[in-house]
């Protein structure tokens, strides 16, 4: 399997869409007057409230899993070093520790259950069916989705008490480094438009929740982070079809990632959006491949040895895994893949997006 | 389809008749009395005593002690009653109970030790005791004698300082501390009446034989809680203690500082928040499933937005007062304009909603809007009633007793609330009151009860026509302007902040020429804000003393209410 090496967004067209887009955009539905489903000047943003790793699940995990859940760092170290033997923290706890911080991809005497279903979210990144590829739950063939082989069958990757689950939403509501938003221009229709313009913000703002602070709200406005995130400022071009929003991918994308008060980041390649849509918010994948050594620094920097243990997440064997699962962006000196195939399950709120220093900013970061 | 508006617009002539009527009748009392400008020879009000709000309260003290001071104690005051549409006027009819007392008293003792705690005693005390254990009469009569005359609002006679003074050292003495005997003192000093107590004291009117007036420090009081909505300042005394303040040009000088002043902010915002009633935001909740997007924080950003936008229109661009009802300019802040549908960014900004928006003015404000409903929906009887009685100064009676709300309750397909609310047209007890309510409410319900724009209630398009006292109009704006227009708007306006600056309910029994005075030169004027309350605080009116009815008081000279003085 090989990468798929996106297309570039075409720059072309951007004079004229940047001559589209107001100073704030506004919301899809005109707020008090206009017509249904038509963006006020063709605009309409949207911010992440919810992000995880997509991952299929049935009843008990029989399907996907047979032969079980993997054993997580408490269940290793129990059989590693057995109670009653001699033993000291260096070699047993801090050891543990540093092959966590420091792994290799070299095999362990530890059993590792992947996945062994045929299902699996995701998209076909790649544009072909292999014999290993998933199939989607809606039939549709050539999934890609590496990440999930590797953390399907971990209890805390799963929904919805999973240690990943609970703490990246909870992150998101929280706190701002991680407040990425997307923004369509030159949208004629929400339902169907054959060339829109998707430009990827970090905002800046507290998302709009109810009182519980909990749900998050249409509605509110975000300022983009021309600063700070100018880096993260990307742009592409998509199509609606049927509501349903399909980008060309991004060559390479940073999403910038927290969890505990700890900011971190993934980095995708070939990174695209398959979105559905409607005026008060959209749900679908972002899908690419990700970069596993990004990937793994993430887990561990977002995650202590205790929400590890509490999600039998063995970060020394997920390593091997990712690595030995890697299906893209081969190494040019060592051939070995780079990058795993990957889906995140993705939500969104309707926010304006509030462009405080004008255009000319977002012009100069994208062509950057 | 016939509106409502094109109902009333066919059977409505007598209504334009009298609309013209009234009309007439006002232009010839204008004119009347553009011809003779002079203040009513005999004005006067009438000498009061009030409990201080509680804002007035955390003002005084953040003034004199400071912000963090202030801040650190929750205002020991009770809740004021609504009299005559002003929680202001309450506070000359109220009370302290003995429980209310023992509050006063620990906030009082918050104070004083914060006072002299080691982080503000270098600065707020103005001398150092010979030794920190022992008492120092001289250096606590110093400090007393400065913060009396600031807390008191007048100077303090020399025998109360050094009967505060020697307070102040037995205390040191029994706790070999001198400022823990300071504060004692100065505990004692912020529990007396006349701290929380606002007292008018009366003197002989050398101008008018056989009358009084409000003595220099009583009307320094009166000036400074009227304007800035606290205790005078330092200049203020000082005008008082010269006796400039009993000269006319004295007068003058002393008003045209104060509504010059960073403080006259603070004084207006207090009048407006007590003439609006958003006293009832402490308590205002929607239902969180109905409205999940407002919250505590949305609401508190609401009243915060009306405040801004009436100190902006009225005293930072003196605007015609009239114009709030019609304004679009506002300020914004994220929470809000989630409600209003737009975007916003963060902090307060200055916002003007487009030419073709719905929303202008006041009543289109989420603060109107949202206090005026009930927790799950709109109301255009709340509505209605909030815009008679807060704007124009009328008085809609509660509902009867025996009123029977089940044909309401059991509405069964009626999508909108006018259809509903015509169940009360069947019904004559309701119907006196409902009609002077609901045509106005009715036009406000292109907005929920949460004050977010809809076209339809229950799918069904809305009919925002109605009738304003004879003004008929068929969308929102023809409400605001037909507000804007009425003749009572600036006649409350007037009426309430005459109330508020002499700090009682006007009596109609009294006040009758005083006010159309008033009037007369507001509109004069433009309806300027900044004028009317030079006009009344430069009035003889608000530093002359009505003399009481003989039953009610027995002359002394000089008359005073309840207190000593200090």
């Amino acid at each position: 399997m090989t990468a798929y090496i996106g297309r570039q967004a075409s720059k072309s067209r951007w004079p004229a869409i940047l001559a589209c887009v107001a100073v704030v955009t506004s919301l899809t539905v005109r707020a008090e007057s206009g017509a249904p489903n038509a963006p006020k000047d063709g605009a309409i943003g949207y911010v992440i409230t919810d992000l995880f790793w997509a991952v299929y699940q049935t009843p008990d995990a029989r399907e996907e899993c047979p032969k079980g859940f993997n054993d997580g760092p408490r269940e290793q170290f129990a059989t590693l070093f057995p109670a009653g033997e001699p033993r000291t923290v260096v070699a047993t706890q801090l050891k543990q520790e540093i092959a966590t911080w420091h792994p290799t991809a070299n095999a362990d005497s530890f059993p590792f259950y992947a996945v062994e279903g045929p299902l699996s979210y995701g998209l076909n990144l790649d544009g072909k069916v292999d014999p290993d590829d998933f199939t989607h739950p809606n039939g549709a063939r050539g999934i890609d989705n590496e990440v999930y082989r590797a953390v399907g069958c971990i209890i805390g990757f799963r929904g919805p008490v999973g240690v990943e689950y609970i703490f990246q939403n909870k992150a998101i509501t929280d706190r701002r480094y991680n407040r990425t938003m997307i923004e369509l221009t030159g949208v004629d229709d929400l339902t169907n438009d054959d060339n829109v313009t998707v430009t990827i913000y970090r905002g800046l703002d507290r998302l709009l929740t109810d009182a519980t602070g909990n749900k998050v709200m249409a509605g509110g406005s975000q300022r983009i982070d021309t600063r700070w995130g100018a880096s993260l400022i990307q742009q592409t071009q998509g199509k609606i079809v049927d509501a349903v929003l399909t980008t060309e991918p991004l060559e390479k994308v940073l999403i910038p990632w927290m969890n505990l008060g700890v900011p971190t980041f993934q980095i995708i390649r070939d990174m695209r959006l398959q979105l559905t849509l409607t005026p008060t918010g959209a749900e679908g994948l972002v899908a690419g491949y990700a970069d596993v050594d990004t990937w793994y620094r993430q887990l561990i920097r977002n995650d202590s040895s205790h929400h590890l243990s509490n999600g039998q997440i063995s970060g020394i064997s997920l390593y091997k895994a990712l690595r030995r699962l890697a299906d893209a962006y081969p190494d040019p000196e060592t051939g070995a893949n780079t990058a795993i195939s990957m889906a995140l399950d993705a939500k969104f709120a309707q926010v304006f997006v509030v462009h405080p220093q004008g255009d000319d900013v977002v012009a100069k970061a994208v062509s950057q | 389809m016939l509106t409502h508006y094109d109902k009333l617009r066919s059977r409505s002539a007598p209504g334009r008749l009298l609309l013209m009527a009234a009309f007439l009748a006002t232009v010839v009392f204008l004119a009347n009395c553009s011809s003779d400008s002079a203040e009513p020879a005999n004005s006067a009000s009438s000498l009061r005593v009030r409990l201080l709000t509680g804002q007035q309260y955390s003002n005084m003290i953040a003034q004199i002690f400071g912000v963090d001071i202030s801040d650190s104690v929750a205002a020991p005051l009770p809740p004021l009653t609504r009299t005559d549409g002003l929680l202001a006027s309450g506070a000359a009819f109220v009370g302290v109970t003995s429980d209310q007392i023992q509050q006063i008293q620990q906030a009082a003792a918050t104070v004083a030790a914060k006072v002299v705690d080691e982080t503000h005693r270098d600065f707020l005390i103005p001398c150092k005791p010979v030794s920190s254990s022992e008492a120092d009469s001289a250096c606590a009569a110093r400090f007393l004698r400065v913060a009396g005359r600031l807390l008191y609002r007048r100077p303090l006679h020399e025998t109360k300082v050094a009967e505060l003074a020697a307070v102040a050292d037995a205390a040191a003495d029994q706790a070999a501390d001198f400022y823990a005997g300071l504060a004692i003192a100065l505990e004692a000093m912020l529990i007396g009446p006349e701290v929380v107590f606002i007292v008018d004291v009366a003197e002989p009117d050398p101008e008018r034989p056989g009358q009084q007036r409000l003595d220099a420090y009583s009307l320094a009081s009166r000036l400074s809680f009227f304007l800035w909505n606290a205790a005078p300042d330092d200049e203020l005394l000082l005008a008082a203690e010269s006796g400039e303040l009993q000269t006319s040009e004295g007068l003058r000088r002393v008003v045209d500082r104060m509504l010059t002043s960073a403080r006259l902010e603070d004084g207006v915002r207090a009048f407006f928040d007590d003439m609006m009633a958003f006293d009832e935001f402490g308590s205002l909740a929607k239902d969180p499933v109905v409205y999940p997007m407002v919250t505590g924080a949305t609401l508190a950003d609401a009243r915060e937005q009306t405040l801004r936008t009436v100190v902006d229109h009225v005293i930072t661009r003196n605007q015609d007062y009239r114009d709030l009802f019609t304004t679009r300019s506002t300020f914004m802040s994220m929470n809000l304009a989630a409600v209003y549908g737009i975007p916003a960014s963060n902090g307060w900004i200055a916002y003007d909603f487009p030419r073709d928006s719905i929303r202008s003015g006041l009543l289109t404000q989420v603060s109107f809007l949202a206090a005026h409903s009930h927790a799950v929906r709109s109301s255009p009887t709340l509505r209605g009633k909030a815009l008679r009685e807060l704007f124009l100064c009328q008085k809609v009676p509660a509902p009867p007793p025996n009123v029977d709300f089940s044909l309401l309750e059991d509405a069964g397909d009626l999508k909108t609330a006018r259809e509903r609310l015509k169940i009360h047209s069947t019904n004559p007890s309701c119907a006196g009151c409902h009609l002077i309510t609901d045509p106005m409410g009715l036009a406000l319900e292109n907005f929920d009860g949460a004050g977010r724009y809809r076209a339809t209630e229950n799918g069904v398009e809305l009919d925002i026509s109605g009738e304003l006292d004879g003004t008929l109009y068929d969308d929102v704006d023809g409400l605001a302007t037909a507000l804007r227009n009425h003749p009572k708007l600036p006649y409350c306006l007037v009426n309430r902040m005459y109330a508020y600056g002499t700090g009682g309910p006007v009596s109609l029994r009294y006040d009758r020429e005083i006010l159309a005075y008033f009037l007369q030169r507001f509109s004069g004027h433009g309806y300027k804000v900044p004028d009317l309350l030079r006009d009344i605080a430069l009035s003889q009116a608000f530093s002359r003393v009505r003399a009481a009815p003989v039953a009610d008081t027995v002359e002394t000279q000089p008359r005073q209410i309840a207190l000593s003085q200090p």
